[in-house]
């Protein structure tokens, strides 16, 4: 039997404007929830103090940062992966598609982002390892997020979903990547 | 294929080892420094409030762990307006596309002050793919003493937008939904 050369593309993918129109509806419902123009509020918060209402709606906004954070990392990887698999199917021309070619052949379906797909970028753009290393280590908080959190992350406090936003809509848009028509 | 793997590892490692070392002892000193100019900033636009008993500050020391930077102190800021209460945590100055973050955090949301480069409207890039033959350009680090405080806007369109008293106050209603 042959063996899976490529995973086919399923088009399911979100693009970040999508996700961010997930997290604000999401965002707006819990403040609201959690607000006296929510019409149960009463009755839901009849034992809480002020204090104890606004401490809870603040951990799940929390927790609304984390999941989607998580989300929009996938979807930059998800775009790395489509531009990957897009070269060498197509067999584009230039340095980049050819060394994705010879990754390809090296790894087939076991390629990694973070340590291969990125290193080719770097050895085949102009991108500079600073830009590369703040991607590396948002993978790894990505990867502390995909796993359950249960070991302590030094890097935690730098990464909230707005600045993660401004991150991947500037890789997305700045890298030119391949994109599925 | 281990020996690929090899020299791709020692390819990486010499584009590591080629780009200049950041000096973090420095970087956190000028950190702390513009934390500070930030600081009177906010209080010089809030003075007028703070001498005429309408808001009341308070500064606290903050204790702050930073991947290659280590444990150092900072002060965050809380800040009573009519009754509601505003605070002011530096979140660091390794921070994803800018050289450090102030958030400030009220009842209803939270807002990004970031410390960029004067030029810098937005976190955008443009990234080139070189051509057959071309080589990676150096690695060039902007100063941190080349940086100011802006304001980053909320996604989907994320800009950074001057800091005055204008941008400020309208941060504040923001975080208070006032």
């Amino acid at each position: 039997m042959r063996r899976q050369s490529f995973y086919q593309l399923s088009g399911d993918h979100l693009e970040l404007d999508e996700i961010d129109r997930y997290y604000r509806v999401v965002e707006s419902a819990i403040r609201l929830y959690y607000s006296e123009r929510n019409p149960g509020f009463g009755a839901l918060f009849q034992d809480y103090t002020l204090d104890a209402i606004q401490r809870e709606m603040q951990d799940r906004l929390d927790e609304h940062d984390l999941t989607m954070s998580m989300s929009l990392l996938s979807a930059l990887e998800a775009a790395f992966r489509i531009d990957y698999s897009i070269r060498c199917q197509r067999r584009m021309k230039g340095k980049l598609s050819r060394s994705f070619r010879d990754l390809h052949a090296a790894k087939g379906l076991r390629v990694s982002f973070r340590a291969d797909i990125l290193s080719v970028w770097v050895r085949n753009s102009d991108i500079s390892m600073a830009k590369i290393e703040e991607l590396r280590n948002a993978i790894d908080y990505r990867n502390w997020l995909a796993h359950g959190r249960y070991w302590v992350l030094s890097t935690r406090e730098k990464y909230n979903y707005p600045d993660l936003y401004a991150m991947a809509d500037a890789i997305i848009s700045g890298f030119p990547l391949q994109k599925l028509i | 294929m281990s020996r690929q793997q090899f020299e791709q590892y020692i390819a990486a490692r010499a584009n590591a080892l080629a780009a200049p070392a950041i000096d973090w002892l420095a970087r956190r000193d000028a950190w702390l420094r513009h934390l500070d100019e930030f600081y009177r900033q906010v209080e010089g636009y809030v003075e007028p409030y703070v001498s005429s008993r309408k808001i009341y500050l308070n500064f606290s020391p903050r204790q702050m762990h930073e991947e290659y930077v280590g444990s150092y102190e900072a002060c965050s800021l809380d800040m009573e307006v009519g009754g509601d209460a505003v605070r002011f945590d530096p979140i660091g100055t390794n921070m994803i596309g800018t050289w450090g973050r102030v958030d400030m955090v009220g009842a209803r949301g939270s807002v990004r002050f970031v410390l960029v480069p004067e030029s810098l409207r937005s976190p955008g890039l443009k990234v080139r793919i070189l051509r057959d033959g071309e080589t990676p350009p150096p690695e060039i680090l902007p100063e941190i003493g080349e940086t100011t405080w802006k304001i980053a806007t909320r996604p989907p369109r994320v800009v950074y937008e001057e800091l005055n008293e204008d941008s400020f106050f309208s941060a504040i209603m923001e975080v208070l939904n006032a």
